[in-house]
């Protein structure tokens, strides 16, 4: 049990180092806390993840695990535990023998180790694969399996590298909820890895969104949601994703005139991020597709109008392609009755209320309200 | 029209085979039956496949009737027996010892990152292109300078040489076939590199190791030049001692000469039989899978 920090830790590639990786990642997981990494292929969360297991050197910066300096420490000192993507099961070892491995390289008594697999195994729902070869077992036993030899060692600190990447999605659903009880179960220090936004949303304590080997943002789940700082938060957390569009503000008798074809409307708020505007105030304009309603909601609320330009059914939910001119946003209608109210070309009007709309910073894609 | 076509192929395809393998076989056959046949039966015109079998020629293989006194013989042991452990020695030894080296080199070069890869590959097969005959001279002058003419080590000391680049070559292939996070996951897990070798990548290139030790010795098993060069009597090959011993003053000894042959391949070809999973498998790794 250990908190992880990292302080401003960079890694690049090559002869040179021409292809950097992480660029200075700053992050603090606090002892227990179940943090997911949030970012699409290239973000560097593998990388990180070696750093951290000590797979790979870091160029520059610390990694603490606990109040441990852990750069120099081989893999088999720094006592952190990985589930690979690719599970990486020894093949050679029945599964019994795959779960005993990191007991037997750190000399635990046999007795000691059958007793420790057989708690694993009931944990997992395991039994029943032990004196197997680890390829015979499905997808989802192997990932548990993986998962069993992380645990069985009870070490400092868990990475698990996109562990479900590789199930269909339905098992990836039962695992997710497996994961999160396996958490609450041993309170370990977690880090998991995702370019799933729906797994790290609903599976992380805290969130960091990760693009091009920095953190974009780090907090908790509902905030990265509610308020994300940056457009690639903004558009990564969510789906269907963002609808964004350009647009200016500009000041008007102490308030923010927003505007842009779809809509004008004017914001008082406290916290206006309108000094860091570009002279010119161009901007761009973004809102959920799930905070448009075809129902005017309570309090203030901005109006827009537009054609239908196409429904798709979900049975539980529908996705309507709204057009205006060469603008094309995303609307969740919850239920189907959209779908069956709703029909191409026709004209609509819909509303989202003023508070949820973001103003975000074309150049630095900074969001400033 | 195609279905049929495929259904008359399917029936002849055996047949095919069968006279195919007769084709190829048919020689080591020959030499099987000579090998049993008495003289009189070896060189007759018409090839005869019916004869009454005997054991001389093996006999006379490992012992000589030698004269003691008049009318009396002794059993004398010829030094055949000695060419052939002389063949078993330096093979599994050089072949071991070749596996041993290249296998830790193959892992090496497959596993961390170097500089110039492809050309150090290149270099080390570049052993293998030389012509034997190229080399054979030079070889024969540093041996002898060196007095390491007609010695064991002389000779397992070529032969590992010989069989190193094959085993790197293979090895690699092997190692680079398995994912390097298995081994990852062993030194997270709390071993060392070289533990995680050979308790996770080792024993998963079992399969290769067989295959490159089979190979490698069926190639030092034949080597005739460089044994016919720096062996004496002493480190004496077969394949040399075949070539050199049997011609009698009664032109050859055919039923002798089989009878060294017999002996000689049955080992390579039960080698082959037993192995040949191994080695299908061996030569296609790393080619078709995936």
């Amino acid at each position: 049990m250990a908190q992880l920090s990292l302080r401003d830790v960079s890694k690049s590639f090559g002869e040179h180092g021409e292809l950097p990786v992480l660029r200075g990642i700053d992050l603090e997981v606090k002892d227990g806390e179940f943090v997911c990494l949030l970012g699409p292929t290239g973000a560097g969360k593998t990388t990180l993840f070696r750093c951290i297991a000590g797979l790979e050197t870091v160029d520059e910066g610390e990694i603490w695990l606990g109040d441990q300096m852990v750069n120099e420490l081989t893999p088999a000192e720094r006592d952190v535990a990985i589930v690979f993507e690719s599970y990486a099961l020894y093949p050679t070892y029945t599964v019994y023998e795959n779960l005993a491995y990191p007991l037997r390289e750190r000399r635990v008594p046999n007795a000691e180790i059958k007793q420790r697999i057989e708690e694993v195994a009931e944990v997992l729902h395991i039994e029943h694969t032990l004196q197997r070869k680890p390829q015979t077992c499905s997808g989802g036993e192997m990932q548990r399996i993986a998962i069993g030899r992380a645990i069985i060692r009870r070490p400092k600190i868990f990475l698990f590298d996109e562990p479900l990447s590789q199930l269909d999605a339905k098992l990836r659903n039962e695992m997710r909820t497996e994961l999160k009880r396996i958490h609450r179960d041993l309170k370990q220090t977690l880090v998991y890895s995702t370019p799933d936004q729906l797994e790290a949303m609903s599976m992380g304590e805290r969130v960091a969104t990760m693009k091009d080997g920095r953190i974009m943002q780090y907090d908790t789940p509902q905030e990265v949601y509610l308020h994300p700082k940056n457009l690639f938060t903004a558009q990564y957390v969510g789906d269907p994703t963002m609808n964004v569009v350009k647009g200016t503000v500009s000041s008007s008798n102490g308030n923010v005139r927003v505007a842009c074809p779809l809509f004008t409307t004017e914001i008082t708020k406290k916290n206006t991020g309108t000094s860091r505007v570009s002279p010119s105030g161009e901007v761009l304009l973004g809102i959920r597709p799930e905070e448009l309603t075809l129902e005017k909601p309570a309090g203030e609320a901005v109006s827009l109008h537009a054609e239908v330009y196409a429904v798709e059914g979900y049975g539980d939910y529908s996705l309507v392609s709204l057009s205006n001119g060469d603008i094309i946003w995303k609307m969740v209608i919850v239920g189907d009755i959209g779908k069956a109210t709703l029909h191409s070309d026709e004209k609509v009007t819909v509303y989202f209320p003023k508070e949820r709309l973001h103003v975000i910073n074309p150049v630095t894609e900074e969001v400033l309200m | 029209m195609n279905n049929k076509r495929g259904g008359t192929w399917k029936i002849i395809k055996p047949y095919v085979a069968i006279v195919a393998s007769f084709i190829y076989f048919f020689p080591v056959l020959w030499v099987f039956l000579t090998s049993f046949k008495p003289r009189v039966d070896i060189v007759t015109t018409t090839p005869r496949f019916v004869f009454s079998p005997t054991l001389d020629h093996f006999f006379r293989l490992f012992f000589r009737r030698v004269t003691v006194a008049p009318g009396e013989f002794a059993l004398e042991a010829t030094p055949f027996a000695r060419f052939f452990f002389n063949s078993i020695f330096l093979s599994l030894f050089s072949v071991a010892l070749a596996l041993a080296l290249g296998t830790f080199a193959a892992y090496a070069i497959s596993r961390f990152p170097m500089r110039n890869k492809g050309f150090l590959m290149f270099y080390i097969l570049s052993n293998r292109m030389l012509p034997p005959i190229a080399v054979v001279v030079p070889l024969y002058l540093m041996y002898r300078t060196l007095g390491m003419m007609n010695t064991y080590w002389g000779m397992t000391l070529l032969y590992t040489a010989f069989s190193i680049p094959l085993a790197i070559w293979m090895m690699k292939s092997f190692f680079d076939d398995i994912p390097y996070e298995i081994e990852e996951a062993a030194r997270v897990d709390g071993s060392s590199r070289f533990r995680a070798f050979y308790k996770t990548a080792l024993p998963q290139v079992w399969v290769g190791i067989a295959a490159t030790f089979i190979i490698s010795l069926i190639f030092v098993w034949n080597e005739f030049l460089f044994a016919l060069m720096l062996t004496g009597r002493e480190t004496r090959t077969v394949p040399v001692a075949l070539s050199t011993a049997l011609r009698g003053e009664r032109g050859v000894d055919w039923g002798l000469l089989a009878s060294v042959e017999a002996i000689y391949v049955v080992p390579a070809i039960i080698l082959a039989f037993v192995a040949q999973g191994f080695l299908l498998r061996g030569l296609t790794f790393g080619t078709v899978r995936k």
